[in-house]
């Protein structure tokens, strides 16, 4: 298979990206002292003029015991123009969702999460950024190459 | 004689008002500085004429003030005993109710010092974001301090240690602090969900 991810990068370009729907429920913890942070990303996609992708996220919050604190459900879509030709295969959707998809929709999701924990009167949640920092690079220089 | 009837004492008089107290403190302070520079005199085996000769001042003088001046300066009884061979030590003792004894060294409880003199500090580990591609940057805070996460992440503790007054420093075992959420690298849990039937899946 060919870099086809990298090939999306370049058809595809930001239309929109939004916050869709959250939900913040209240856990059973007494204590909030700062624990784990499980996490689960999902991704839809649809195509009807624009390319769209909802990135389903759940974020639950566990305290030092591993008690519940809270749990955050949100949704963001992002939706782009493409300017190839026919339809991506499978396999590109979802390489371009691995990718360069999670590297534009983090940021939001982040700044959202920071924001809504010190809402809660929590200590602030930042998620780590830096795991895909030079994916998109790396596929570029592929794609130049 | 009982002890009812008989008639005061000259010193029971005067050291029953304030002012009479005041003068039998200066009178017995008097006599404690004539009995101690005849005293040294005598220890010492001193003349007045070696006395004078050692202060450069006339015989007369030191007999006037071995016979009881009433008006001498502390100073000039120090350098009395001093030219005698000794040393003028000052004192007070308590004589009133509940005054406690007085501390003149003026040296602080040890233990105050010691509380006070050795800190404890944590080192911390924190990433930043440069040109570079991120650096951790040791930081030195105070103990027990409340870190708060920034958007390069939270820090993480890499010991402990205990910095003595003379500037020992010594590592203390401590398990890390939790002051942050911890999480794991963003990535999909799951695959793609199509919505468009006219994508198919292929493998």
């Amino acid at each position: 298979m060919t870099d086809t991810a990298s090939d999306l990068i370049d058809q595809l370009t930001l239309e929109t990206l939004f916050l869709d729907e959250c939900r913040v429920t209240r856990g059973e913890a007494e204590d909030a002292t700062p624990g784990k942070v499980e996490q689960e990303i999902e991704v839809e996609f649809s195509h009807q003029d624009d390319f769209v992708f909802t990135v389903l996220t759940t974020f639950r919050f566990l305290n030092a015991t591993e008690v519940l604190v809270a749990q955050i459900d949100a949704s963001f879509v992002a939706s782009y123009s493409h300017s190839g030709d026919g339809d991506p295969e499978h396999q590109e959707i979802e390489k371009y969702a691995q990718g360069p998809l999670l590297l534009t929709a983090v940021p939001f999701i982040r700044e959202f999460l920071a924001s809504m924990t010190n809402r809660l009167a929590l200590p602030p949640f930042y998620l780590p950024l830096f795991a895909h920092r030079g994916a998109v690079l790396r596929a570029r220089a592929r794609s130049a190459s | 004689m009982t002890s009812d009837d008989r008639s005061p004492s000259f010193y029971e008089e005067r050291a029953a008002t304030a002012q009479g107290r005041l003068g039998l403190a200066a009178a017995a302070a008097a006599a404690s500085v004539s009995r101690l520079l005849h005293a040294a005199k005598v220890s010492s085996g001193l003349t007045s004429k070696d006395i004078a000769g050692e202060l450069a001042v006339t015989e007369g003088r030191v007999s006037q003030v071995l016979s009881g001046d009433g008006n001498l300066h502390i100073a000039t009884v120090a350098r009395f005993v001093r030219a005698m061979g000794y040393e003028l030590r000052i004192g007070a003792v308590p004589v009133e109710g509940d005054r406690p004894p007085l501390d003149v060294i003026g040296r602080r409880p040890r233990r105050k010092t010691t509380e006070q003199a050795e800190k404890t500090f944590e080192v911390f580990l924190q990433t930043f974001l440069t040109h570079e591609g991120p650096v951790k940057v040791p930081m030195v805070v105070a103990a027990d301090d409340v870190l708060r996460a920034t958007p390069h992440g939270t820090p993480t503790q890499v010991a402990r240690v205990t910095v003595s007054p003379r500037g020992h420093v010594r590592r203390v075992p401590t398990p890390p602090r939790a002051d942050g959420w911890t999480t794991g690298a963003v990535e999909l849990t799951g695959g793609v969900e199509m919505r468009s039937p006219g994508l198919a899946k292929t493998e």
